[in-house]
């Protein structure tokens, strides 16, 4: 019983590590949450998976009864998903943040952006009348030609 | 139960949890954290007095016992690291006082401070493994939220690194205590020291290396130390002098617990990692050190570096050793929190932190920089100072186990040590080094720094066009922009000179290095280095250097057989009553084109007696030589054709 599960951890670890491997942030989180979930699994696999009883403890007893499942691993799964689950939450709030603020989630566009800033105000909101920041970006390939703005003196230098 | 243990982890906890309820009383906010941090400090002062006194305490939670309860143990490790984290909670809540906006404050500082005092002390004092994990998530979520407090832009940026970095390590971590579960059924940190004694050994190993990718990352050990420099700079001084003293050293500490207590069955082989991560994480960190210009970036870099000592002095796995590691982990905590603090007393005071800028600091505030001076000595190792104490227990007991090494039954008889002496020594010197020149002003780079931050904002735009020529020539020379690869514009014939010059250069290096400089050593350097330019012809633009130099030698060889030949010959006929020459002037056609091949065989044929070069003639087709025996033109011309020039060309192309 134990082989598939472990063959199923190693198939969504690999998923998530090919999207951990990206530029683009969010397929990063993405990833994230799936080697979680994979991790966790693999906790579960690490406790033996065995059909028992439910582990509680009998009245007077100190121990649950031989042949209960084991209650350890499942402790311990609830736990790290309450904490990924926060981690995770924080992770998006922070790439939301980042973009509104520099305009972009892709880690090779963000150091430039720190000198290239989109027009935002103190808030992170954009200022009304400027251009919105641009959707998310989809795909590989960021579009940079913004109607008007910094984008235009952006563009102005670099074009012949 | 012993509520000794745990209470420098719940009283910021707890104090924290009011911290947040008084979120609209800043001053009183400011207080409380500052009497919450000192009351935390005498708590860990009575536990390690406690500990000095009485040995080892510990509690379970829960009254279960001790290996299925989660249990708290203070050791003097543990103990010694609460206090020092303590004082530092103390130093910072003072600082903060000045140095937090009201923004800031308004966004939570001082409680999430609080919070990552508690998991900080949490991680020093758990005995399990999965709580040491709950800890560790205590004090990442508190230190997210401190680092990215703002949402200053650079913040942003590197607040993503630093989140991103250790969300991977925190599941490296669980994966790794999954399968330590799976393989031992126990987390209670002692238990496992048993069990896994008895477990597969690969088995083990492969979860040390876990464990290592893990914690390694916390600890910003090399080649796992790229968010440190990348984030830790960002922040408010308060934050970063907090970070920089003791979150890296958390990692320390979960390596110096998991491969003192866990992981000591194959010493030779996970320490001996050890010991080369360590070598490298010290030079790596130096140099990237030496290459900031901004104080706190120079700062953040030469933690890892330092951070490379402690990781050296548990490789050694000699109590010494492990002293020394300890030692040293305490004194960089506060040394490097009290230079940050300095760096940011700098920023106040000179506006920025740029060192191109703060120059002539001195005449103004001298006691800033004696306070500035007091922590970096001792950081970088003056005798009186804790640093000298810390390196020289580490180097001394590198030099020890290396003695120990050529037959000794050392806890590490393994060859890399060897090795590793070198690199430690490489390190000190490289450090010596490196910190010295670092405290001046670098003004001339003021202009490079401009032109590459220009040339990053022009890459963009010369990666989209393609074909954009101003996009480089715009960004003054951008480093980062691209470029296009330029060839020598000399021949192959003015590589071959080079690269010999480079040849001889290296001949004389290994001279050098191997301690003789006898002619059998220099040739046998220069046979090496020939083989060595061989190899890298590629590289340095010359893929027949060696078959060259061979050629070379032949045409001196053969150089060397025609003078002799032609001077018996010229001696025997002026010394004969009788003369058998017939002067003529010829004109030898020539096939090699440059000027150094025609040179060079204008040279051989004036040296060679008999015969002597004229002229070239202006379109450098043929060479007009006088000689003695010109009977035969035709044959003369072909001779020195087939025995000079051929060779020539082949030394050449």
């Amino acid at each position: 019983m134990e082989a598939p599960v472990a063959l199923t951890v190693g198939i969504v670890f690999g998923a998530g590590v090919y999207l951990v491997l990206q530029r683009n942030l969010l397929r990063f989180v993405f990833g994230l949450i799936l080697i979680s979930g994979a991790v966790n699994v693999s906790i579960f696999v690490a406790g033996r998976l065995t059909r028992g009883a439910s582990p509680f403890v009998p009245e007077g007893a100190v121990a649950p009864p031989a042949g209960s499942a084991n209650a350890l691993p499942q402790a311990l799964i609830l736990t790290a998903i309450v904490i990924g689950f926060g981690l995770t939450v924080f992770a998006i709030v922070l790439l939301l943040r980042t973009y509104e603020r520099l305009g972009t989630v892709r880690t090779d566009e963000l150091p430039e952006r720190l000198d290239d800033p989109r027009p935002v105000d103190r808030n992170g909101d954009a200022p009304a009348g400027a251009p919105r920041p641009r959707p998310m970006p989809q795909g590989g390939t960021v579009p940079r030609t913004g109607p008007s703005g910094t984008d235009a003196r952006d563009d102005g230098e670099g074009a012949p | 139960m012993s509520w000794l243990v745990i209470a420098p982890i719940l009283l910021p906890l707890a104090a924290s949890a009011v911290a947040f309820v008084l979120h609209r009383r800043p001053a009183l906010q400011r207080g409380w954290a500052l009497a919450t941090t000192a009351a935390t400090l005498a708590a860990s002062l009575a536990l390690l007095a406690e500990v000095s006194r009485g040995g080892i305490v510990a509690t379970t939670l829960g009254g279960w016992p001790a290996p299925f309860g989660i249990t708290f143990v203070a050791d003097h490790l543990s103990a010694i690291l609460v206090v020092v984290g303590a004082v530092m909670a103390l130093a910072t809540a003072a600082y903060a006082l000045a140095d937090v906006d009201a923004g800031r404050e308004g966004l939570g500082y001082h409680p999430l401070f609080l919070v990552l005092v508690a998991g900080v002390h949490g991680a020093f004092l758990t005995g399990d493994l999965f709580n040491l994990y709950v800890w560790f998530e205590v004090l990442l979520i508190a230190s997210f939220a401190l680092l990215t407090l703002g949402s200053g832009r650079a913040q942003l940026e590197g607040g993503v690194k630093y989140v991103a970095v250790n969300l991977v390590s925190s599941l490296f971590f669980l994966a790794a205590i999954g399968l330590t579960y799976g393989l031992t059924g126990t987390l209670n940190m002692a238990d496992l020291a048993g069990a896994l004694r008895d477990a597969p050994p690969n088995l083990v190993t492969l979860l040390a290396m876990l464990f290592l990718v893990a914690f390694g990352i916390k600890a910003a050990i090399f080649p796992l130390f790229f968010w440190l420099p990348a984030s830790y700079h960002t922040p408010p001084t308060a934050v970063a002098a907090y970070f920089a003293g003791m979150l890296t050293k958390v990692g320390v500490y979960a390596l110096l617990r998991a491969f003192t207590l866990l992981f000591t069955g194959d010493v030779a082989w996970t320490h001996g990692v050890l010991a080369v991560l360590a070598g490298f994480t010290m030079v790596v960190g130096v140099l990237g050190a030496a290459a900031q210009n901004e104080m706190r970036r120079i700062l953040a870099f030469h933690i890892v570096s330092q951070i490379g000592y402690m990781i050296l002095g548990l490789a050694l796995y000699t109590p010494l050793a492990l002293a020394g590691a300890l030692f040293y982990l305490v004194h960089n905590v506060v040394a490097k929190a009290n230079l940050f603090f300095v760096a940011g007393l700098v920023r106040r005071v000179a506006g920025s932190s740029d060192l191109d800028a703060v120059g002539g600091l001195y005449r103004h505030r001298p006691w800033l920089a004696i306070g500035f001076l007091v922590p970096a000595f001792a950081l970088a190792g003056f005798p009186p100072l804790s640093g000298f104490w810390a390196k020289l227990l580490v180097v001394l007991a590198g030099l020890e186990a290396g003695a120990w090494l050529p037959g000794g039954p050392g806890p590490r008889d393994r060859p890399p040590d060897a090795v590793l002496d070198d690199e430690d020594l490489a390190a000190g010197l490289l450090g010596a080094g490196a910190r010295g020149p670092r405290a001046a002003p670098r003004r001339a780079r003021g202009d490079g720094r401009a032109g590459r931050r220009a040339g990053r904002r022009d890459d963009p735009d010369g990666r989209r066009g393609g074909a954009v020529p101003g996009a480089g020539a715009g960004g003054g020379g951008g480093d980062d922009g691209p470029r296009p690869l330029r060839r020598g514009g000399a021949g192959r014939g003015g590589d071959a000179v080079n690269l010999l010059a480079l040849n001889l250069i290296l001949a004389l290096v290994w001279a050098l290095a191997t301690g003789s400089l006898s002619e059998l050593n220099l040739a046998l350097g220069f046979v090496v280095g020939m083989g060595v330019l061989h190899v890298a012809g590629a590289a340095v633009g010359d893929r027949r250097y060696a078959v060259r130099i061979v050629r070379a030698l032949q045409l001196l060889a053969i150089f060397v057989r025609e003078l002799v030949v032609s001077s018996v010959r010229v001696a025997a006929d002026v010394l004969s009553p009788t003369l058998s020459m017939r002067p003529a002037v010829i004109a030898v056609p020539l096939d090699v084109t440059s000027d150094a091949e025609i040179t060079l065989l204008a040279n051989l044929i004036s040296l060679t007696p008999g015969t002597l070069s004229i002229d070239v003639a202006d379109d450098a087709s043929c060479l007009y030589v006088h000689a003695m025996y010109g009977g035969d033109p035709e044959a003369l011309a072909k001779d020195i054709k087939t025995t000079f020039e051929v060779r020539v060309a082949e030394v050449f192309r």
